[in-house]
């Protein structure tokens, strides 16, 4: 027997809404009892109908249960309402467990939510940080591939034989960085200097810390034309002129 | 999460009204009549509804209830359920109450009459009290073909046999028939879908009865 032919035939809905003859409604209980599907489809199709009809429930009377048992004749009157009673606190005290139940998922989903927010917060801030650490290699990366883009290196004097650092020079675009800075760590009240050396004299580039980060490349002022960058170790806040025996690096442009 | 947490609190209400109608018709046979209480408390107002489409008049609708009640006691030990749910049984018992009350003499089957209240296109039919409790119920016929929904109702609540339906539908048996499957189908689709919402406003109609006795 095909059962999902006898299931989509409409039969098992014929029986359930009483239009089948008698000899009918046995074949199909039959079947029902042979068949686990038939069984689950007839269930179905009882359970539809049975929520359809709990949507259009009407409200009774107070007083029609107890009608009810004193035409079955049972001496229940009293019993029925101590057992209401007991089963009007067993609902309000499930309903009770319900409300508890619902509030604490309710304050869990809140709190997860909150501590959600602030991760994702956070995650937005250190992304933040991490776009503007990427513009700026960016920006270096770029200046540095470009083509007009020279670095002049300098290095160490005798004072300090081990220092070295370097300029890029990108005399088209007027823009020049400081990079490749290994100097020995200034003592306090001491300040590194850059100059460039133009006609033979020397013009200042300011004054600068050393970076916290290895590797990270300053943006300086923009000199046209120079022969030579050197950088002197000088009194915090630089000078006019440079000390010269405190020329830690040098080195000549071209 | 929010889906999990509602899952439980389902199940949980589903534990507190749910007593197996297993045990509920072991003990209506073992003439324990203390469970008369929960059937009346859980099936008692949807079995009115069904009544009240057959005997307009309410107090006639309300003693036929009783009487179906106590038909349902009395005959509990028949009730097979290899056969078919408890409530559609006791929908069965229901129903034939009413015609006997029907054939019993002065009362007419009004329904058969008068015309059917229209959810869809009639607010102003609705009484109060299922404009005010009845969104659930509003929901589902809302979705349902009006077709579909008629010939359920017809069949279902009013009784009526399938010609009758072709008649009243002026519709061929043939059809009426194929329609069948195809109207609780969709009203199976529709009740899936609503079925939280629907199970929350029978969970808050009973305790809505049951806080008014």
């Amino acid at each position: 027997m095909d059962i999902k032919a006898y299931i989509e035939s409409g039969i098992l809905e014929q029986y359930v809404l009483g239009q089948l003859s008698a000899d009918e409604a046995r074949e199909v209980e039959a079947y029902a009892r042979q068949h686990p599907e038939i069984r689950s489809e007839l269930d179905a199709i009882e359970r539809s109908l049975e929520s359809y009809a709990q949507l259009h429930s009407k409200t009774l009377p107070a007083g029609t249960l107890s009608r009810i048992f004193q035409k079955i004749d049972a001496p229940l009157a009293a019993i029925s309402s101590n057992q209401l009673l007991r089963n009007r606190l067993r609902l309000i005290r499930g309903i009770a467990v319900v409300f508890v139940l619902f509030s604490l998922g309710l304050a869990t989903y809140i709190g997860v939510d909150k501590q959600k927010q602030t991760q994702v917060k956070q995650q937005l801030l250190a992304c933040d940080a991490l776009a503007q650490e990427l513009a700026v290699l960016q920006q270096e990366l770029n200046f540095l591939k470009d083509i007009d883009t020279r670095p002049v290196v300098m290095n160490g004097t005798p004072v300090a034989p081990n220092a070295v650092a370097a300029v890029y020079v990108n005399a088209d675009s007027r823009r020049v960085y400081l990079g490749n800075l290994d100097l020995p760590v200034p003592p306090v009240g001491k300040q590194y200097q850059l100059w460039a050396i133009v006609n033979d004299t020397p013009v200042s580039m300011g004054v600068f810390d050393l970076p916290a980060r290895a590797g990270a490349f300053l943006k300086v002022p923009f000199v046209a034309d120079a022969q030579a960058f050197a950088i002197s170790l000088e009194d915090a806040g630089g000078k006019a002129t440079p000390t010269l025996e405190q020329i830690v690096v040098l080195g000549t442009a071209g | 999460m929010p889906i999990a947490c509602l899952n439980q609190i389902h199940s949980r209400q589903y534990a507190i009204m749910k007593i197996d109608d297993t045990e509920i018709v072991a003990l209506l046979q073992q003439k324990d009549q203390r469970i008369m209480g929960l059937l009346y408390e859980r099936y008692s107002a949807a079995l009115y509804g069904i009544i009240s489409n057959l005997i307009s008049n309410e107090t006639v609708a309300q003693e036929t209830l009783q009487d179906a009640f106590v038909k349902i006691w009395h005959h509990a030990d028949k009730y097979d359920a290899q056969k078919g749910r408890l409530f559609t049984w006791m929908v069965q018992i229901a129903r034939n109450t009413a015609i006997d009350t029907l054939r019993s003499g002065q009362f007419k089957r009004g329904d058969k009459t008068e015309s059917m209240p229209d959810y869809v296109s009639n607010d102003a039919r609705l009484s109060e009290e299922q404009r005010n409790k009845d969104s659930g119920l509003r929901r589902v016929v809302h979705q349902l073909d009006e077709q579909h929904r008629r010939i359920i109702e017809l069949l279902y609540f009013y009784d009526y046999t399938q010609k009758e339906v072709g008649e009243e539908l002026n519709i061929p048996l043939g059809t009426v028939k194929s329609k069948v499957r195809k109207a609780i189908t969709q009203l199976r689709e529709i009740l899936a879908k609503e079925e939280l919402a629907i199970f929350f406003v029978v969970f808050v109609k009973t305790i809505i009865q049951y806080l008014g006795h």
